[in-house]
């Protein structure tokens, strides 16, 4: 019995392998993919000779190269959202200290290569925000209890030996973050009007210091005042009062102020205090950089920086004087980075670390180029002069003749042009801080930026990027609007642009209210523009743009959109008054939502039911309507308990659910034309399993030509089927293809960072009376999944936290575009059925020539012959 | 079955343990219960020439990165600050395949590895603790493209069409020298016989064409159109 199965497994997997294998050849690596690695925003940076190491609030270390803007190695650490890091040391070897208030990893990383070196943990009882200081070998790790006492622990900074036992320093004066800095060896603090100062590395000292803050900056108020940290040739703290800053060097028995002020954003590299002051006379350059000499605050150089427009603000991060010439790291308040060389003021590189946090993704086809745009225009200007009419149709084919001949091949490479089968697109992605790229697809390039200012996304988590009108209006331009919410009052956020330049007639409008649902209208008005419906908090209706309104009012009978309220799902109706009414409610009861999915929009069904081997027709329930939805709630018996719905949004009909006990999260939902996958952790087996259920309306169909949710005459027949996969998915989603005739490939993004393709029909859910085999196409059933790495997309080009994978349709039917995004950028195109439609990269064009000729060669040379012949023949 | 009596033992094994076990495991058993799981990679023998600096490119992933591991330059991995309970350790590497293992920490801080069967969950193949974990072979993703071959180029169909029909020209009549056969063929080529114009007489009256020879012109098309279809 075990060798029959192994036998069918085997044959299966052949079977798989031979039908199904799509991998890359080796030679197309790079040939229509592109990678960007990020690392986040960045935290602590030090320079170190020719190279920079850098962690970030991405828990990330990394070191970047000071010629361009390549990361020479980055290890990516625990989850930033539980852990980060919290100390940056540089010396021979690099040491970090990464955590959350409790637990501490401490890693020693080789400078050149990134490998790691040591790693040990401190964990501790009490949970306080440290301070952590090295000095030569050492590590001291200070937990100030403000108001009471700090606990001091000497470490070898390599083993993690305990070289002094904690210590605990009654001390009343410790404060909090950034009411104590590090002046190594000292831990200063400022508390009531006076500054505190203690050595915490030397052993004999065991007393603190203490000298009033008005004697240091001789004012009788000292008002807010806050310590940064400053390091200069001596123990010095940065004493900020008003976004005035002085810098006060302290020593064994004293403390003393240098005599000028700064602003509080300033280093000191090799004798000198750099910092930045806006540049109010040149417009070009809006950035200044000034030196100022340590000991005196006499003014040295100023240069102004050649700061690129599209930046935010810039702070100083770190700087390195290396013979005269001095690099600074600056990052911007849209986490870019950016390495400036001084004396010239010259931007050597900038980063833009925005990209590794994108939180929506839309993909534009390109307009048409301008010559074919001049021939629409034949249609779009109404003249009926027919000589005029046949004189333009004249000019502009002579005009493309004459690009075809001379500049055949710039045509194609000239800018931002359609191309024949749409694989050249424009990626628009908004990221986490609010600011919009535009991206090439071919080359990975980034063509515009948009920063908009004061931005952040609803739950931190989503903005919305909704398309009204495409590129293929010319002349009319691509119209896109997001929409976010506002990062001080919460209101909505409206901002209309063009995704192809990025240009915003109207700039950002806040809308002055909190946006509770928006959606996309599927009908046009009379500019080809989908008319954005947006429900605000009270249940307002507003419409953009405002003409949008009659659209709104002429579809308003069947117009139903639903809400999300915790678990209650609400449907509403929009009345012709832009007044709501609420249709239906289900409630889900007491659980936590964790994961909705909804059909891709552009998604088309080509095939409308199964074929059965007795060759009759099984239909397949395509409902554009279902709204998937997955709640996980507590169960005294069964751990958690998972459920699974398919709600209909129109009627608030529940379609299907289901249950699993003892699951738990992550839950990814994936739901596409008639059928539904989802993967959970099983508890009780210790694996992750994917399940997938299709819906079919049997063998009759009910209406053939549209779909209606309110003709409902019958349950849709479920099929369902679960499998174990080996790895851990941390996002899913499905290929999409202009005309969905292509099959389906499911895009499985796992932990391991690698996204695998897996064939639908893999997953598809078997007739259980049905006999399964290679005449029905039809590949028997194997419990786990096999995840080849053949059918890993990335191949090598392992992604770090891959947050979300987008798919788009390319005009070429076989083919669809993915993006996969997290801490890495990856984009690649896949073509689930092979490309089908297209040549053979290999295709011999040459030959084919070849052989033709050779053909009509051969034929008049044996016509002569032949000719010939009979002619000898006749004379005989 | 097994698998219980096995399971028994493993507990008398952890409470007879007990006592010298906490002693010396003092330190990693802290307060916080937390455990620390060791091992050591070895890579191929390729491994270490063809990435210098594969220890950097390596990662550990403890439950799909709930805890994460890196790996030294000496080849030896450990993961810190890990409950008891059940995990599965990967090794990752873009290079080179492992398999993963399962490690179980049982409350008493005893550690157990075994293979990683998803199918058959109770199934226990133990291996070693501290983990040695072997690379299985260096990761294909790529299809092999097919090689070029001169049995390829023969058997290609457009090659056999020029090259089979110059055979038969070429070979056929010297084969048949049989008068009998020959006088046959010759009655066949006479049936099939038929004249193609000259290509200077088709050029000649193609540009002397126009009305006059409107027949002869409309000839020259059908002609023309026979070619094509060739």
């Amino acid at each position: 019995m075990a060798n029959f199965r192994s036998i069918i497994a085997t044959i299966s997997i052949t079977i798989i392998s031979i039908s199904l294998s799509n991998a890359l050849y080796e030679d197309q690596v790079g040939k229509f993919d592109w990678k960007r690695s990020f690392i986040g925003k960045v935290k602590h940076a030090r320079f170190d000779n020719k190279r920079l190491i850098v962690t970030s609030h991405e828990n990330v270390v990394a070191s970047l190269s000071l010629k361009n803007d390549q990361i020479l190695w980055r290890q990516v650490m625990e989850n930033p959202q539980e852990q980060q890091p919290l100390h940056l040391h540089v010396d021979k070897d690099v040491i970090t200290v990464s955590g959350n208030r409790n637990n501490h990893y401490v890693r020693g990383w080789d400078s050149p290569t990134g490998s790691l070196l040591w790693e040990w943990v401190i964990a501790t009882e009490k949970s306080a925000d440290s301070f952590w200081l090295v000095k030569d070998d050492t590590l001291v790790h200070i937990a100030p209890f403000p108001g009471s006492h700090m606990e001091v622990t000497h470490y070898n900074a390599k083993t993690g030996e305990v070289r002094w036992k904690t210590r605990k320093i009654p001390e009343t004066w410790v404060g909090g973050t950034n009411k104590c800095a590090i002046a190594n060896p000292y831990f200063v603090c400022v508390s009531n009007g006076q500054l505190f100062w203690f050595n915490v590395v030397n052993s004999d000292a065991n007393t603190h210091r203490s000298q009033s803050v008005q004697t240091l900056i001789g004012e009788s108020d000292p008002g807010n005042l806050h310590l940064l940290e400053f390091e200069g040739p001596k123990p010095a703290v940065l004493l900020v009062r008003n976004n005035n800053a002085k810098v006060v060097e302290v020593d064994e028995e004293t403390a003393k102020a240098l005599p000028y002020s700064l602003i509080s954003n300033a280093i000191y590299v090799e004798n000198a205090i750099y910092q930045l002051e806006a540049n109010l006379e040149n417009p070009d350059k809006l950035i200044k950089v000034k030196s100022l000499n340590l000991l005196t605050g006499q003014e040295g150089l100023s240069v102004e920086v050649d700061y690129p427009l599209g930046l935010g603000g810039p702070y100083i991060v770190a700087g390195q004087c290396r013979g005269g010439v001095c690099d600074l790291l600056l990052s911007s308040t849209d986490n870019a980075l950016t390495l400036v060389r001084l004396p010239e003021g010259k931007v050597i590189w900038t980063r833009e670390e925005a990209l590794s946090n994108i939180v929506s993704v839309e993909f534009f086809e390109l307009p048409v180029s301008e010559l074919d745009a001049s021939i629409e225009k034949e249609f779009a200007i109404a003249s009926n002069d027919v000589v005029s009419m046949f004189s333009h149709r004249i000019s502009t084919q002579t005009r493309q003749l004459y690009n075809l001949v001379l500049s055949g091949q710039l045509l194609g490479n000239s800018g931002l042009v359609r191309d024949e089968f749409g694989l050249h697109r424009i990626i628009v992605v908004a990221t986490n801080v609010g600011k919009l790229f535009g991206i090439d697809t071919l080359t990975g390039s980034i063509v515009w930026t948009y920063r908009l200012p004061n931005v952040k996304p609803f739950k931190d988590s989503a903005m919305m990027l909704l398309v009204q009108r495409t590129a293929r209006y010319a002349p009319l331009p691509a119209q896109c609007v997001l929409l976010a919410e506002d990062a001080n009052t919460g209101a909505g956020v409206s901002f209309t642009f063009d995704p192809i330049s990025g240009m915003s007639q109207r700039g950002i409008e806040r809308l002055g209210y909190k946006i509770k649902q928006a959606f996309l209208l599927p009908h046009e008005d009379d500019d080809h523009v989908k008319p954005i419906v947006v429900v605000a908090s009270d249940n307002a209706v507003h419409v953009y743009p405002d003409e949008g309104r009659s659209v709104v009012q002429k579809h308003s009978d069947t117009t139903f959109l639903y809400m999300l309220d915790g678990t209650i799902m609400r449907g509403y109706k929009i009345k012709a008054n832009f007044a709501l009414t609420q249709v239906w409610e289900v409630n889900l009861g007491p659980s936590e939502l964790v994961a909705v999915s909804t059909r891709p929009i552009n998604e088309r069904v080509h095939s409308q039911g199964r074929v059965l081997p007795d060759r009759s027709v099984y239909y397949k329930y395509v409902n554009p309507n279902l709204v998937a939805l997955a709640t996980l709630h507590d169960d005294p018996i069964h751990k958690h308990v998972l459920s699974v719905y398919l709600i209909d949004g129109v009627t608030g009909l529940v379609l299907y659910s289901a249950s699993h006990k003892k699951a738990k999260g992550p839950v990814h939902l994936v739901h596409s034309e008639n059928w539904l996958v989802y993967s959970f952790f099983n508890e009780r087996f210790r694996r992750n399993e994917i399940v997938a259920a299709e819906l079919y309306e049997g063998h009759i169909q009910s209406n053939s030509t549209a779909f209606s949710s309110f003709g409902v005459s019958q349950l849709p027949h479920i099929q369902t089927q679960s499998y174990i996969t080996p790895a851990n998915p941390v996002s899913m989603t499905v290929t999409l293809t202009e005309r969905g005739i292509t099959n389906k490939f499911l895009l499985v993004g796992m932990s391991s960072g690698s996204v695998v393709e897996i064939p639908w029909m893999l997953l598809q859910p078997r007739f259980a009376d049905i006999a399964c085999g290679p005449e029905e196409s039809c590949i028997p059933y194997m419990p786990e999944i096999p995840l080849p790495a053949e059918a890993i997309i990335n191949y090598n080009q392992t992604l770090s936290r891959i947050r979300r994978i987008e798919v788009a349709p390319a005009k070429l039917e076989s083919t669809s575009h993915v993006l996969v995004h997290g801490l890495d950028l990856f984009y690649t195109r896949v073509a689930p059925s092979k490309t089908f439609d297209l040549l053979k990269e290999d295709f011999d064009h040459k030959l084919i020539v070849l052989v033709l000729s050779g053909l009509i060669i051969a034929s008049y040379v044996t016509k002569y012959l032949a000719s010939k012949k009979t002619l000898r023949q006749a004379w005989k | 079955m097994e698998y219980f009596s096995l399971r028994h033992l493993f507990l008398l094994l952890a409470i007879h343990n007990n006592c010298v076990f906490s002693q010396a495991s003092s330190e990693d058993e802290s307060e916080t219960g937390r455990y620390v799981i060791e091992g050591r990679i070895f890579p191929l023998s390729d491994y270490q020439t063809s990435q210098a600096n594969w220890q950097a490119n390596t990662r550990i992933l403890v439950n799909g990165g709930e805890y994460i591991g890196f790996v030294k330059k000496d080849g030896s991995l450990i993961v810190h600050n890990v409950p008891s309970g059940s995990y599965i350790v990967e090794v990752l590497n873009p290079e080179y395949t492992f398999e993963p293992v399962r490690v179980e920490i049982n409350s008493k801080g005893k550690y157990r590895a075994r293979k990683v069967n998803h199918i058959q969950t109770s199934l226990v193949i133990q291996v070693p603790y501290p983990l040695r974990m072997k690379a299985l072979a260096k990761t294909r993703y790529f299809q092999v493209r097919e090689q070029w071959r001169i049995t390829d180029f023969i058997f290609n169909p457009m090659v056999l069409m020029m090259v089979l029909p110059l055979l038969l020209v070429m070979l056929l009549p010297k084969l048949m020298n049989d008068p009998e056969t020959k006088k046959e063929m010759e009655q066949i080529q006479s049936l099939t016989k038929f004249e193609l114009p000259e290509m200077s007489d088709m050029v000649s009256n193609f540009l002397a064409g126009g009305s006059s020879q409107s027949a002869n012109a409309q000839q020259n098309k059908k002609n023309q159109k026979a070619k094509k279809r060739q």
